[in-house]
C-alpha cells in the first residue's frame, strides 16, 4: 500500500462528529481517570519508566554484593536494618532483591511498555480508530496493573520483608508461609495477590486490543495491510487471553495452599525450618506446569510487540518496504502459538517422561524457524536499502543483533541433555536476560526514540541518543555474555556468594567485569533520563512526520 | 526527502461507515475473546483436579448436595426465560440459583479433604462468573450479556459433570 493510501484510510469517512474531541475539563479527568488511550499509554509507559529504574536499581544492588560479598555498607542497614544487620547484606536479602527485580522486570516492563504503553497509544492512531474499542475498560485495566504494582512493592516494607522465591515462585517453599524464611509470609502472600490482580489487567487489556484491532480498523485496512506493529499487538493481546487466564487459577490455588490449609502444589512429609507440616497429597510440579505455560508465552508476550516496532523501524530507516511482509505476518503468529507448546522445557530437570522432553525441545528448536524467518527478512529489508542511522534504527539493529546472540543459545537450552548441566547456572541467566530482557528493553528505547516526537512533539536529542545506544549496547554484552562463560564453568545462579566453591575463585575477575559494566550501562541510562525529560521540554519542535514513515500515526493529527 | 510526497489522497466520497455498528461488533469480539479466557480458566482448573485426583491416593471425591439439583434447575430455568426475552423472570432465576448456591455452601463447611477443594474452587469461581452475568444485564446491551449468561449456565452444567465423574 502506497504512503498516500495508508494516510487516508483513517478518519473522515461516513458522517461522524469530528474525530478530536476536546480533551475533558479538569485536571483528574484529563491526566488522572482519562479514558484517552494516548493518556493511559503515557501513563502505562512512566509507570512501567520507573518500575525499570527500581528493578535495574535492584538488580546493581546484587550485582555489587556479588563481586565482595563481605562489604559493608552503611546505608543499606538503614534500608533492610535486618536484612543487612552491620550493612553486611544476608543471603535472604539478596534472595529478594532478586525475586523483586525479575517480578518488577518481567511484569511491570517487559509486558507493560511494548504492548500496553505504545500499544494503547498507537494502535488506535495507526489503525484509522479513535480509541480503543472500550475505553473504560482501558482505564480499569491501567489502575489495576497501578494497584498491583503499589501491592507487589508493599512487599518491601511489611513485616519480614520482600519474599524469596523467585519470579517463579516455585512451590513448596512459596506455599509453606513463613517458616520459609522472611518473606515468605505476608511478602509472598502480597506477591500472589499482585500477579493475581496483574492477570486481570492484562486481561482486560487483552480483550480491548483484540476487539479494537478486528473491529475498529478503517474501512480499507485490511489484516494483511496492518503495520507489523498492530501484528505484534494482536498476536501479543491473543497470547495474554489464553496464559494470564491460567496463570490466576495458579495464584489462587497457591494463595488456598498457603492461608487455607488445601495441599494443592504441597506433598505429603514436608519438613521445613525443622516443622513437619501436615500437608499431603499435592504436586508442586503442578504448579511448575501452570507457572510455565504461562510463563513461556510470556517471554513472547515481552518480545513479539518489539519485533513489530523493529520491522516497522528498520524499514523506515532503510527507505524500503518490509521485506516479506506475509512472512513476517506468518512468523509472527507461529510464534505466538508454538509459545503455548513449549512449556515443559523449562522443567527439563524437574523430573520428566523422556519422551515429553524429546516433544518439547523438537517443538522448541521449531520456534527457531520462525525467527530465523524473521532476521532473515530483518537483513533482507536492510539490504539495498539507504539506512539512515539515528537512534531508533540503531536501538533497531541493537535488537536483531540481540535477538541472534540471545537466541542461539535457545537452542543449546532447548536440549534436555545440555540443559541438564546449564540448568541452573548463570548461562540461563545470560540466555535469558539477552532474549528476553535486553532485547525487548532494545525495542522500547528504539519506540521511545522513534515516536517520542508524535507523544511529545519534540525532538530527542540525536548525540545524547547515540551515546546511550553505543555504551548500552556494548554494556549488555560486556554483561551478559561472561555470564555464558560463568555459567558453561559451572556458575549456579541464585546464590549470593561463591566463597565456597573452589572451583569459581578463578571466575571472580569475569564477575567484576560484570559488575563494572551493570554499572557503566546503568549509568549511560541516567543520560536516557536526563535526555526524555530534558528533551519533553527544551527539545527541538517536531515536525509532523520528522523520519519520513508511512504509518498512519504520523498523519494523525491527535497529540496530547 | 520532503515531506510534501507523503499528503493523503483525495478520498472517494462514496465510502460511508456505520462507526456504530462497528463499535457494536467489538463488543460481541470483546464477549467472545472474554470467554475464551474463562475457558482458559476453567481448563486450568480443570487439569489441577484430574492430576491432583490421579496423582495421589488421598484424594476422595464428595457427595453432591442434592440443592446442586435446584439451582441447575434455577440456572436452566433462567436461560429459558432470557431466551425468551424475559429479562426480569430470567434475573430473578439467577438470583435463586445464587440462593441455592448459598445453602449448598452451608452444607458443605463440614467435609473436608481435597474433594472438597475443588468443590469450593469450582462453584465459587463460577458463582463469580454469575455476579459478572448481573453486572452485564445492568450495563450492557441486553443481547451481548444473555450471550454470557448461557455460557455461565453451560459452564455450570460442565461443573456439575466434574462433580459427577469425582462424587464419592
Amino acid at each position: 500500500m502506497a504512503a498516500g493510501d495508508l494516510a487516508a484510510t483513517g478518519r473522515d469517512y461516513g458522517s461522524r462528529e469530528p474525530v478530536v474531541a476536546a480533551p475533558p475539563p479538569g485536571f483528574v479527568r484529563r491526566w488522572i481517570f482519562s479514558t484517552d488511550h494516548k493518556v493511559i499509554g503515557k501513563q502505562y509507559y512512566f509507570l512501567a519508566l520507573f518500575a525499570a529504574f527500581l528493578g535495574m536499581a535492584l538488580s546493581l544492588l546484587m550485582r555489587w554484593h556479588l563481586i565482595d560479598p563481605d562489604r559493608k555498607i552503611a546505608w543499606l542497614e538503614k534500608l533492610w536494618p535486618e536484612g543487612a544487620a552491620g550493612g553486611i547484606m544476608t543471603p535472604e536479602l539478596y534472595l529478594s532483591l532478586m525475586t523483586m527485580h525479575g517480578t518488577i522486570m518481567v511484569f511491570f516492563v517487559l509486558t507493560t511498555v511494548p504492548q500496553s504503553g505504545f500499544g494503547n497509544y498507537f494502535l488506535p492512531l495507526q489503525i484509522g480508530a479513535d480509541d480503543m474499542a472500550f475505553p473504560r475498560l482501558n482505564m480499569a485495566s491501567f489502575w489495576t496493573t497501578f494497584v498491583s504494582f503499589l501491592v507487589l512493592i508493599a512487599a518491601f516494607v511489611v513485616p519480614g520483608g520482600a519474599p524469596l522465591g523467585g519470579w517463579t515462585a516455585y512451590p513448596p517453599l512459596s506455599g509453606v508461609g513463613a517458616i520459609a524464611g522472611p518473606g515468605m509470609g505476608l511478602g509472598m502472600d502480597l506477591w500472589i495477590v499482585s500477579i493475581a490482580l496483574f492477570c486481570i489487567a492484562s486481561l482486560m487489556g487483552a480483550i480491548n486490543f483484540v476487539a479494537t484491532l478486528v473491529d475498529l480498523r478503517a474501512p480499507s485496512l485490511g489484516l494483511m495491510q496492518l503495520p507489523l506493529t498492530c501484528w505484534g499487538w494482536f498476536t501479543t493481546a491473543m497470547i495474554s487471553l489464553l496464559a494470564f487466564a491460567v496463570l490466576l487459577p495458579g495464584g489462587v490455588l497457591l494463595l488456598m495452599d498457603r492461608n487455607l490449609g488445601t495441599s494443592f502444589f504441597l506433598p505429603a512429609g514436608l519438613v521445613v525450618s525443622d516443622r513437619a507440616l501436615q500437608h499431603s497429597g499435592g504436586s508442586p510440579i503442578l504448579w511448575q506446569h501452570l507457572f510455565w505455560f504461562f510463563g513461556h508465552p510470556e517471554v513472547y508476550i515481552a518480545i513479539l510487540p518489539g519485533m513489530g516496532f523493529v520491522s516497522t523501524i528498520l524499514s523506515t530507516f532503510a527507505r524500503k518496504p518490509i521485506f516479506g511482509y506475509r512472512a513476517m505476518v506468518y512468523a509472527m503468529v507461529a510464534i505466538a502459538a508454538l509459545g503455548f507448546l513449549v512449556w515443559g522445557h523449562h522443567m527439563f530437570v524437574s523430573g520428566m517422561n523422556p519422551y515429553s522432553a524429546i516433544a518439547f525441545s523438537l517443538i522448541t528448536m521449531t520456534v527457531g524457524v520462525p525467527s530465523a524467518i524473521k532476521t532473515f527478512n530483518w537483513v533482507g529489508t536492510l539490504w539495498g536499502g539507504k539506512l539512515w542511522i539515528t537512534t531508533p534504527s540503531l536501538f533497531a539493529l541493537g535488537f536483531v543483533s540481540l535477538f541472534v546472540s540471545g537466541g542461539i543459545t535457545g537452542i543449546l537450552l532447548g536440549q534436555p541433555a545440555m540443559d541438564m548441566y546449564f540448568h541452573d547456572t548463570y548461562f540461563v541467566v545470560g540466555h535469558f536476560h539477552l532474549i528476553m530482557g535486553v532485547a525487548a528493553v532494545f525495542a522500547m528505547f528504539a519506540g521511545t526514540y522513534y515516536w517520542f516526537p508524535k507523544m511529545f512533539g519534540r525532538m530527542m536529542n540525536e548525540t545524547l541518543g547515540k551515546a546511550h545506544f553505543l555504551v548500552t549496547f556494548l554494556g549488555v554484552y560486556a554483561i551478559f555474555v561472561p555470564m555464558h562463560i560463568a555459567g558453561i564453568v559451572g556458575n549456579p545462579r541464585r546464590y549470593p556468594d561463591f566463597k565456597e566453591f573452589e572451583f569459581l575463585a578463578d571466575l571472580k575477575f569475569l564477575h567484576t567485569m560484570m559488575t563494572h559494566a551493570a554499572m557503566s550501562t546503568a549509568a549511560i541510562q541516567l543520560v536516557f533520563l536526563f535526555n526524555l525529560f530534558w528533551s519533553m521540554y527544551r527539545g527541538s519542535v517536531a515536525p509532523a512526520n520528522p523520519w519520513h514513515a508511512t504509518t498512519r500515526e504520523w498523519s494523525s493529527d491527535e497529540y496530547e | 526527502m520532503s515531506t510534501s510526497e507523503f499528503q493523503p489522497v483525495e478520498l472517494k466520497s462514496d465510502v460511508r461507515v456505520d462507526w456504530e455498528a462497528k463499535q457494536k461488533e467489538a463488543s460481541r469480539t470483546g464477549l467472545y475473546v472474554l470467554l475464551a479466557s474463562i475457558l482458559m480458566f476453567f481448563g486450568a482448573l480443570t487439569s489441577v483436579l484430574i492430576i491432583r485426583a490421579g496423582s495421589a491416593d488421598d484424594f476422595h471425591g464428595v457427595p453432591i448436595p442434592r440443592v446442586l439439583w435446584f439451582s441447575t434447575a434455577a440456572i436452566l430455568a433462567s436461560s429459558y426465560f432470557l431466551v425468551r426475552n424475559d429479562k426480569r423472570t430470567g434475573v430473578v432465576f439467577g438470583l435463586v440459583f445464587l440462593a441455592g448456591q448459598a445453602v449448598a455452601w452451608v452444607q458443605f463447611v463440614n467435609i473436608k479433604g481435597p474433594g472438597s477443594w475443588f468443590f469450593w474452587t469450582f462453584s465459587v469461581s463460577h458463582a463469580f462468573h454469575v455476579l459478572g452475568g448481573f453486572v452485564a444485564f445492568r450495563f450492557a446491551r441486553f443481547e451481548l450479556a444473555r450471550v454470557y449468561w448461557h455460557f455461565v449456565t453451560g459452564l455450570w452444567l460442565y461443573v456439575v459433570l466434574m462433580f459427577l465423574i469425582w462424587r464419592s
